[in-house]
């Protein structure tokens, strides 16, 4: 193999290089990081955080953003903790109707951002308060416990060591995978996210797509909320909000595109594990949770500048014909 | 007046991985010649351009300019040297009105004088006989009009060295015309051009030398009014090459396309019919409405007014998907923006029109698509390392023949072209038009719309004039001529 290759190799993993270094240098550092409880635990911590964030990766890649994402779990969160309690529907039957809502909400930031034409970060800002409203009008700020034990086992269950939120963010990992490099959807969602009017012009029902990835999007939100709420055994309107940004910044940490067309579901993967692996690592090795934010938030500065730096490069050369 | 040397590219070398695009290119350019660079897509000449003016950095070699020797040129540099490029597009700021853009970096005692800078900018444009208005933002006007701004916004620097890349491109014979005069007034000023272009004609008409490149190397310089056609062709493809338009027998067939009436935004009323088999040409100045009137057929653009039939059906297209399930394909006048995903593979962007097609068990198949690829990298000689290669990193022309690949492998019925050959040199332009010939031959219809008159005129069955919107003439085959049809094309 010749120098540029490995170059090109090393250049293209460059995140899962440093996700393996902070692995090493937290374990260096803390007798307690290197366990394989403490990993697990970790990945199963972020379960939810990781299906929420291949959500909003799917958004990105097809060229927009959702910053409702937050909301959108809260209203989730509510609606089927007063579906099981208020109005005794039993668990499955709760969930499903969680993930229409779900679906419903994201395809409504997609049909929006499609009929009144702008982008969907606008879009999705608006619907975050609009979300917000809905999940505090349906919970009166109240909190919902106690729920069914089969729904509990879902978020606290094992399957041999391996906890069943670890497995569910497998699969969806796995799927939107597939989806996204074995169907021609998936092929129309980075057409869409590229170079819209082209896609456009070669065939591709542009609207169609945009919706049908934000609803995408909305139900793997619901997996996510059922992950999270069922795991702590509660739900509440403040279970989301702050997991837009937290979800950006994996994204952008990964290697998905701020501008769209680009990125994997491997991607959003690592940037979920490194701000995991990040957090923990840094508790452990006992850094006060403000020098926490001022690392995580330099951390961040850097892999977008990393990122536009690489794009202006890409973009320099394009347009310099 | 005595010329001298003013510029002298010496052994420039520039790698790129997996190819040398610049390989020990020596050329030196005089004061007062208008200096062309010719050769084929991929050949170099975007590349050595780029080194000049410090857009990229060569490997090896160094340049030499006004008495001063650079290994590298920076964008800096070469500017206070007094080198100008005006590259296709995108130096433009949408944002702001065309005098704003003209005169932006100019010096004007530290604060923005608008009066000014339209009073400059009037005066420029009365100097060149350009109509356009000082005043209009830059994203209102055409792309033929932006890139006489373009040029005019080069040319007022007063720069000593002024870089045109494919300046005419864009525009028609009434405006390159326009471009002559400013280029030999500049000449006269004793400043030095030097031309990229792969329209021969253009050379013979206004340069004074011609550098050929062929694969990153230099090939010769001869002077213009010593070579031929026929030389410059054997020297730049390395072979002789006929230049001929195919021969073709054109039978009347039944109607494919009917248009009736149709009217968008920039066209009103406009009816015409495409015949089974037939290359249907679409002639008129730029900025007529051309693209336009394709677009609102395609279902791409909003049809304001009339029908369009295909096989005797009317077809009610809102969208370019519908119009493609009823068999029609549109090839983009503008790659960058409508034909190309600049950040994605040859074979993918060759493959997302038909992506459906490649599929087994219905998962996308990556063999089919990479064995699509290959066939149209052979049939219309894409110049690449290989086919993973991102589209953005190709030179124009090879870009270009991406887009056509793209809407070719969709197989559609009826196909517009719209400015097919822009930036293609002449082998593979040839091989285009032998392409289009097999596609009537084998009952599909085209629809060319051109700037490029010679092309026009070779290939067409039939030509439509439209002007300002309307259709102001139909010419057939026997009628044929410039005169005829530019005299319709400026019609009111
Ligand atoms: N940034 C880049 N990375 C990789 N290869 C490049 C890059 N820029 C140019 N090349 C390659 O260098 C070669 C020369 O390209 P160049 O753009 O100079 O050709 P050209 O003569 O201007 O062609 P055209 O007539 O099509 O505009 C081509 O093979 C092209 O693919
Ligand atoms: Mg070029």
């Amino acid at each position: 193999m010749d120098k540029a290759k490995i170059q090109q190799i090393i250049k293209s993993n460059m995140m899962i290089l440093i996700l393996i270094l902070l692995v090493v240098v937290f374990g260096l550092l803390s007798p307690n990081f290197l366990t394989v409880k403490n990993l697990m635990n970790i990945c199963t911590q972020n379960a939810y955080f990781i299906v929420a964030t291949i959500g909003v990766a799917l958004v990105m890649i097809s060229g927009g953003t959702d910053l409702s994402v937050g909301q959108i779990l809260a209203v989730i969160g509510v609606s089927i903790a007063m579906l099981m309690q208020s109005a005794g529907l039993p668990v499955p039957v709760a969930i499903i109707l969680g993930g229409v809502i779900g679906m419903a909400l994201g395809a409504f930031n997609g049909l929006s951002a499609n009929i009144l034409k702008i982008h969907p970060m606008i879009v999705t800002l608006a619907t975050m308060a609009i979300y917000k409203g809905i999940s505090y009008t349906l919970s009166g700020s109240k909190s919902f416990f106690n729920f069914d034990p089969s729904y509990v086992a879902i978020g606290q269950g094992y399957v041999g060591v391996v906890s069943v939120p670890i497995i569910i963010a497998l699969v969806v990992a796995l799927i939107i995978h597939f989806m996204l490099e074995k169907t021609c959807f998936g092929r129309f969602i980075y057409a869409v996210g590229g170079n819209a009017e082209t896609a456009r012009l070669a065939g591709i029902n542009v609207s169609k797509i945009k919706v049908m990835v934000f609803g995408i999007a909305g139900v793997l939100y619901t997996v996510s909320t059922v992950i999270l709420t069922s795991r702590g055994g509660s739900a509440s309107s403040s279970i989301g909000p702050g997991v837009e940004f937290d979800a950006i910044t994996a994204c952008v940490l990964g290697g998905v595109s701020f501008i769209g067309g680009e990125g994997r579901v491997k991607d959003a993967v690592v940037g979920c594990l490194i701000l995991g692996i990040l957090g923990n690592g840094m508790q452990l090795i006992g850094m006060g949770v403000y020098t926490q934010n001022i690392v995580k938030g330099l951390i961040l500065m850097a892999s977008i500048g990393y990122d536009t730096y690489q794009k202006m490069a890409k973009v320099k050369k394009v347009v310099a014909k | 007046m005595e010329q001298q040397v003013v510029l002298k590219m010496k052994n420039i070398t520039k790698r790129y991985p997996g190819v040398v695009a610049l390989d020990n290119v020596s050329v030196d350019f005089k004061s007062g010649e208008v200096h062309a660079l010719l050769g084929e897509n991929g050949a170099g000449k975007s590349t050595l351009i780029k080194v000049l003016s410090g857009a990229v950095q060569n490997d090896e070699g160094t340049i030499w300019i006004n008495g001063n020797e650079y290994d590298k040129m920076t964008p800096l540099v070469s500017r206070t040297n007094g080198v100008e490029v005006i590259y296709q597009e995108y130096n433009l700021i949408n944002g702001l009105t065309v005098a704003e853009n003209i005169c932006l970096g100019r010096q004007m005692n530290g604060l923005v004088n608008k009066k000014e800078m339209v009073q400059i900018t009037r005066e420029l444009f009365e100097r060149f006989h350009i109509d356009i208005n000082p005043k209009a933002y830059v994203k209102e006007l055409s792309t033929a009009q932006q890139q006489l701004v373009e040029i005019t916004k080069a040319i007022s620097k007063d720069a000593g060295i002024i870089v045109m890349d494919e300046p005419t491109a864009q525009l028609t014979m009434s405006e390159v015309e326009n471009l002559y005069e400013m280029i030999r007034s500049l000449k006269e000023r004793g400043k030095t051009i030097i031309y990229i272009s792969h329209r021969l004609d253009e050379l013979f008409a206004i340069t004074d030398s011609v550098t050929v490149m062929r694969d990153g190397a230099y090939v010769t310089t001869v002077e213009t009014a010593k070579t031929s056609r026929d030389e410059l062709i054997t020297l730049m493809v390395g072979r002789k090459l006929s230049d001929t338009y195919p021969k073709r027998d054109c039978i009347k067939n039944d109607i494919i396309l009917k248009v009736e009436n149709v009217s968008g935004l920039k066209n009103t009323g406009v009816s015409f019919d495409l015949h089974k088999g037939e290359i249907l040409g679409v002639s008129g100045l730029v900025g007529a409405g051309r693209t336009e009137l394709m677009r609102v057929i395609f279902g791409a653009d909003k049809k304001l007014d009339g029908k369009v039939f295909i096989n005797g059906k009317e077809k009610n297209a809102r969208s370019p998907q519908d119009m493609i399930k009823s068999g029609m394909g549109l090839i983009p006048e503008d790659r960058k923006e409508q034909g190309c995903f600049l950040n994605n593979s040859i074979e993918w962007n060759i493959s997302i029109g038909n992506i459906r097609k490649l599929t087994s068990n219905r998962m996308i198949d990556k063999k089919k698509i990479r064995r699509q690829a290959e066939k149209y990298r052979d049939m219309l000689n894409i110049k690449t390392p290989a086919l993973e290669q991102r589209v953005g990193l190709l030179s124009g022309g090879n870009q270009q023949k991406v887009v056509l690949a793209k809407v070719l492998a969709m197989d559609s019925d009826i196909i517009v072209f719209d400015e097919p050959t822009r930036g293609i040199d002449i082998g593979a332009r040839h091989e285009i038009y032998e392409m289009m010939s097999r596609l009537v031959e084998s009952g599909k219809s085209i629809v060319m719309v051109s700037s490029d008159m010679e092309e026009l005129l070779g290939m067409s069955d039939r030509i439509i004039v439209i002007s300002n919107g309307r259709l102001t003439g139909e010419v057939a085959k026997q009628e044929f001529s410039q005169e005829y049809i530019m005299a319709l094309a400026s019609h009111e």
